[in-house]
């Protein structure tokens, strides 16, 4: 199950443009120094793998005395360890 | 590479028949298609912004199956087709000429940039390159789009299907709640009449209601998991749902990985501070998946959790439906608008918590995050301080102040929802003694009523609007407002240090124009050994978008290049790759960079990070001028001087004006001991006057790594320098020298009257 949930900025409605007909061209091209493998590259950023929050903040709940629900917010989860990480969630030193 | 050679390099690389550049236009909203070698890439295409345009969609995508292709983008002089040594690039210096890049691990990317970008749209020429990382043929086609529409509300794709994966061995993400067939009748506002729709439908609702306020032609993606956060049966504290970014993009060139290598996040208009995913993403014109590379198919920018033990009935419940909460259960909107907050970047990364191994006051490797750059400190009177520019234990106690940590940034200030307090400067952060991890400096003061984004959510008094949380949101990278086009710094040529490692440095001179019409420049660093002994590296790169990168010399991106020196051999000077190096120096926002901010106190003026990777050590210096541009004499002798003749050594000369008159010189010749090795000796003369006979000293350092020690110097000759005009032909400039190097290296360097000129181009005159 996959919803897009809100917005209306889908590019193609915002377009509207007819499309021409497709065109083929040749190009100068070269072939690249390094291995072809992206894990040489490194990550652009630091902390995290799109996967799992690197810091969580949480709303908790208590009752009070008087027994309504007080909502209070705390740190549930930071990673332990902030340091680079690929994609594929490998750590880097 | 000899000198000379190098030169020559650097000469043919200002020629205009060296390759075509960007000789192919997009059609808008015609597809163009082309095909790509393994392994290959092309930066023949260039795109056309009309004037009156908003914003403009680049997208490629390939016909060949399981490929990866990439996508870059750049505005001013177009990509260069080979590197100043004439070799292909890598895709790290196709990256380092991006302004803008999809990049992903599939075969469809896209750009969509606009006025609010940090580069933003700008009428004229923008220029692509194309890469193939596969090791196969692609055909692929790109396709141009532009459109004078308004920014768009952001559009959020929420996953509820987005379950752990088989590389996530932490994961707790459960989806059963989101099917739940159970039949419920709709509630308030919420027609969904199954309990998993009604909790899908909420969820939807509340992302619907933040993205009315946010701006962005990318999708924000949204994973929504349920897992147990406590139980509310056992009467302890249980959580109810927690959110957060699920990455940080930093653009800090001094962080690197194993290999001295980092990616340059040229889209985030702060430098050296982290951003959470989603706002990074919008700035990069792409997705979060896109802009940090890898698979598309199970990230997300935000992750939300919601406690699988809270049910719809009992004494602690969710109320699903789009009006308030009745007494006695729980906002399940307020509070998912609240968390997703955090998600969007309401959030600092500065440690609340000493338990996890870190001090409280730190920050994440030492860096910024640009949610708490937006945080003064007033608790000690006086001035107010940038949180961000304490020290952890000052930091710590403004965290437990009560009323220390402001937020001042003008957009939150200039709101009409903003109430001032006198003798405050800004909007009132949480800071309460004892600190509240997880509810300190990331939520607004408690006494804020009305707000969202307060420690307690107050359900009675609560809306579900996040108020003054928009503007402090825009402060993190959702600025829907229209830029202006960055300039970037224009650095002086000529000598740069690091006052914390005084007695090393590096010069800095202008070359030419490669053919792609990049500044080229030559980056001599001279510095100390293991032993302290002097030794000296050269580096060829460009200077793009203020930032100079060395060319890479061989495969493994080696560009900061120790030469060994064989008089009368042809050439006389050898690249020794294994004692070599990499060399980024990043002349953007350096003031606002961890190096410059070490406690050492700086004059204003430009700065520069120069990042080195030597002997599998690196450094992150923070570099100045060491003759500003008001001292500069006309004409100006200062650039690296070299005898065309006798290559393989040559002068770095720093010419000044004196106070009270004259004019001042100091060199730093780079010459050959008996070994070949290249070593270093100084000279300077506070009146100059060409012809003069000047003493050679040889200074004992210390190692780049080692503490600052004196730098003791020792005469080991004399140099006479003969330069009177500061051109690329020799002229009447003459150079001798005549040194003699102790040790087990020892032997002498004579010449006399060499004819020499500038290997860089002249300074022009201020």
């Amino acid at each position: 199950m996959r919803k897009i949930a809100t917005g209306c900025g889908l590019w193609l409605a915002l377009m509207g443009s007819a499309m021409a007909a497709d065109r083929h061209v040749e190009v100068d091209s070269h072939i690249l120094t390094m291995r072809a493998d992206k894990a040489v590259v490194p990550k652009a950023l630091g902390l995290g793998n799109g996967r799992e929050p690197v810091i969580r903040l949480g709303v908790q709940a208590l009752r009070r005395a008087d027994g309504s629900i007080e909502l209070r917010c705390a740190e549930l989860d930071r990673a332990p360890d902030l340091r680079f990480m690929t994609p594929a969630g490998e750590r880097l030193p | 590479m000899s000198l000379r050679l190098f030169l020559a390099l650097l000469l043919l690389s200002v020629s205009p028949l060296l390759l075509a550049q960007s000789s192919i236009g997009l059609v808008p909203g015609q597809r163009t298609n082309f095909n790509l070698p393994a392994n290959g890439y092309t930066t023949s295409f260039f795109i056309d912004v009309p004037a009156g345009a908003t914003q403009f969609k680049v997208e490629l995508e390939s016909d060949t199956p399981n490929v990866d292709v990439d996508l870059m983008l750049r505005h001013g002089h177009p990509f260069s087709a080979q590197n100043l040594y004439g070799l292909p690039h890598s895709d790290l210096s196709l990256l380092e000429q991006s302004q803008y890049y999809s990049i992903s691990g599939g075969d469809d990317e896209y750009l969509i940039i606009g006025a609010s970008n940090y580069r933003p749209i700008r009428a004229g020429r923008w220029h692509l390159a194309v890469l193939n990382y596969a090791s196969v043929p692609v055909s692929a086609r790109l396709k141009f789009e532009h459109s004078n529409a308004a920014p768009a509300q952001a559009a959020v794709e929420v996953r509820f299907d987005l379950g752990c994966q088989p590389n996530e061995p932490s994961c707790r993400c459960n989806l059963n709640p989101w099917n739940d067939n159970t039949a419920v009748a709709p509630v308030g506002g919420n027609p969904g009449t199954t309990l998993g729709q009604q909790r899908r439908n909420a969820m939807l609702e509340a992302a619907r209601r933040l993205t009315e306020v946010m701006r962005s032609e990318v999708p924000i993606s949204i994973r929504a998991c349920w897992d147990d956060l406590g139980n509310p049966s056992t009467g302890q504290p249980f959580t109810i749902a927690a959110a957060g970014p699920n990455d940080f993009f930093i653009d800090d060139r001094s962080l690197v990985d194993s290999n001295g290598d980092s990616r340059p996040t040229p889209f985030l208009p702060e430098k050296y501070a982290f951003f959470a995913a989603a706002p990074a993403s919008r700035l990069a014109g792409t997705s979060y998946c896109r802009a940090s590379g890898g698979d598309c198919a199970n990230r997300a920018d935000i992750s939300i959790f919601f406690n699988q033990n809270i049910g719809s009935s009992g004494n602690f419940r969710f109320h699903l439906g789009y009006t308030p909460a009745p007494v006695g259960s729980i906002d399940f909107l307020a509070t998912s608008v609240h968390e997703l907050a955090h998600g969007l970047g309401f959030v600092s990364l500065i440690d609340l918590d000493a338990s996890n191994g870190g001090a409280v006051g730190a920050k994440p490797l030492g860096r910024d995050d640009i949610y708490s750059r937006k945080v003064v400190d007033i608790s000690q009177g006086g001035t107010p301080r940038p949180l961000v520019r304490l020290t952890d234990a000052q930091r710590a106690s403004a965290l437990v102040s009560g009323f220390g940590l402001q937020w001042t940034d003008p957009l939150a200030l200039a709101s009409p929802l903003y109430r001032p307090i006198p003798n405050e400067p800004g909007v009132r952060l949480f800071a309460p003694s004892p600190l509240r991890p997880g509810s300190t400096l990331s939520h607004l003061d408690g006494e804020l009523i009305g707000e969202l984004m307060t420690p307690q959510l107050n359900q009675a008094n609560g809306s579900r609007l996040l108020g003054l949380a928009v503007p402090m949101l825009e402060a993190v990278g959702w600025d829907p407002r229209p830029r202006s086009f960055p300039t970037a710094p224009a650095p002086l040529a000529g000598q740069w240090y690091e006052r914390d490692r005084s007695g090393h440095g590096i010069d800095f001179q202008r070359a030419g124009t490669d053919a792609a019409g990049a500044e080229s420049w030559i980056l001599t660093f001279y510095t100390y050994d293991q032993n302290g002994l002097p030794e000296w590296y050269l580096a060829a790169g460009t200077l793009i978008d203020g930032v100079f990168s060395g060319a890479a010399a061989n495969a493994q991106g080696i560009s900061l290049l120790r030469y060994r020196y064989q008089q009368g051999a042809n050439p006389p000077s050898t690249p020794i790759l294994a004692e070599s190096g990499k060399i980024v120096l990043d002349f953007n926002q350096a003031e606002t960079s961890a190096a410059c901010n070490d406690g050492t106190e700086r004059p204003a003026g430009l700065k520069a990070v120069m990042r080195w990777n030597l002997g599998g050590q690196s450094g992150a210096w923070c570099m100045e001028q060491l003759v500003p541009q008001a001292q500069r004499p006309r004409p100006d002798l200062t650039g690296h001087w070299y005898g065309p003749s006798d290559s393989g050594w040559g002068l770095s000369l720093a010419h000044f004006n004196r106070p009270g008159g004259g004019q001042s010189v100091f060199g730093v010749i780079y010459y050959a001991d008996a070994t070949g090795a290249g070593r270093w000796g100084l000279t300077g003369a506070d009146s100059y006057v060409p012809g003069t006979v000047l003493p050679l000293g040889q200074r004992s350092g210390y190692c780049r790594t080692c503490p600052s020690a004196p730098t003791p110097d020792v005469i080991i000759g004399n140099i006479t320098l003969d330069l009177r005009v500061p051109a690329n032909a020799t002229g009447d400039n003459r150079l001798s020298v005549d040194a003699t190097y102790a040790g087990p290296q020892g032997g002498r360097f004579l010449r006399n009257g060499v004819p020499y000129q500038l290997l860089s181009a002249p300074v022009p005159s201020p």
